[in-house]
């Protein structure tokens, strides 16, 4: 174990460990307590049903105080994530509190899975499509779920 | 673990530190005389970049253009990236075929960065032994 790491951030991963979220799984690197291997499985009902989704997830020296830095490492289709990954969530951004945890983050990614917003796009073309033929949109990301984010 | 006894040693891991990396190199550096992004925007292992330096002035490289690839590998940054002129020149630390010789041009450890070795490497065509040395027709690639 590091030693000084903040006590919050122990506290944190102690509950994520013994009380996960579910469909989320959440564990430290061997090497960097700050670092986390996320496997999130694509909510029920949504594009990304059945597929399985790498992300990775950071706190930053500054965190709590600062939100967590995450990332999808699998390929997937949706108007608020970007093709390297990069997430479109308020939360993460200008709407981060010190009140919010790991976990919080982790239901909203999840919560972004099952309803996406393509009105505060951050993929332009993807958010573009999921407007101008919605229908369409959906069947790509089913599409691109089966390919990139399900287990031969 | 931490080596420092007790005290917490932030280390960003690679793909984040490549993201800050990127950030940084899209809002860009300066005088502009340095660019740098990747080659392809949907690379998610953010590999695979590309850069431009431009000569500097007063030198035998002024108002060239120098394209390079670069190579950010799974060890990055702990391992420094594979640099290489795509422009041939005629600089120490390059070799016959555009390969930079990283050590040629930093003391490389895991807080440099891309743009730390493009600097340093535009900073040495202004050394008196590289800025008269004679150089390939201008534009003329490996």
């Amino acid at each position: 174990m590091a030693g000084g790491l903040p006590r919050r951030i122990i506290k944190e991963t102690q509950r994520l460990m013994a009380e996960p979220v579910p469909g989320i799984k959440a564990v430290p690197d061997e090497g960097n307590a700050r670092y986390f291997h996320v496997i999130v499985e694509g909510p029920a009902e949504s594009p990304f049903e059945g597929g399985t989704f790498k992300l990775e997830l950071f706190l930053p020296e500054e965190y709590p105080m600062s939100a967590p830095k995450v990332r999808f490492m699998t390929k997937i289709y949706h108007p608020n994530i970007d093709k390297l990954g990069r997430i479109c969530l308020d939360i993460l951004k200008d709407k981060w509190s010190p009140a919010l945890q790991i976990r919080t983050v982790l239901l909203s990614i999840q919560a972004l899975l099952s309803a996406p917003n393509p009105d505060d796009p951050l993929e332009n073309d993807v958010a573009e499509q999921w407007k101008v033929n919605e229908a369409q949109a959906i069947a790509t990301a089913k599409q691109w779920t089966k390919m990139y984010a399900t287990r031969g | 673990m931490a080596a420092s006894g007790g005290k917490d040693t932030v280390v960003v891991p690679r793909n984040f530190r490549v993201l800050e990396e990127l950030e940084k190199a899209r809002s860009g550096y300066g005088d502009g005389t340095i660019s740098l992004g990747l080659e392809r925007n949907d690379d998610m292992t953010m590999s695979h970049w590309q850069a431009m330096i431009l000569g500097p002035p007063g030198t035998t490289y002024d108002n060239r253009m120098y394209s390079l690839r670069i190579h950010a590998g799974e060890n990055y940054p702990r391992e420094a990236p594979a640099v290489r002129f795509l422009t041939k020149i005629n600089l120490e630390g390059v070799d016959s075929q555009g390969k930079v010789n990283t050590s040629n041009f930093i003391n490389w450890n895991y807080n440099c960065s891309i743009y730390m070795l493009l600097d340093q490497i535009r900073k040495s065509m202004r050394n008196p032994r590289n800025k008269k040395s004679s150089q390939p027709p201008d534009g003329a690639t490996y």
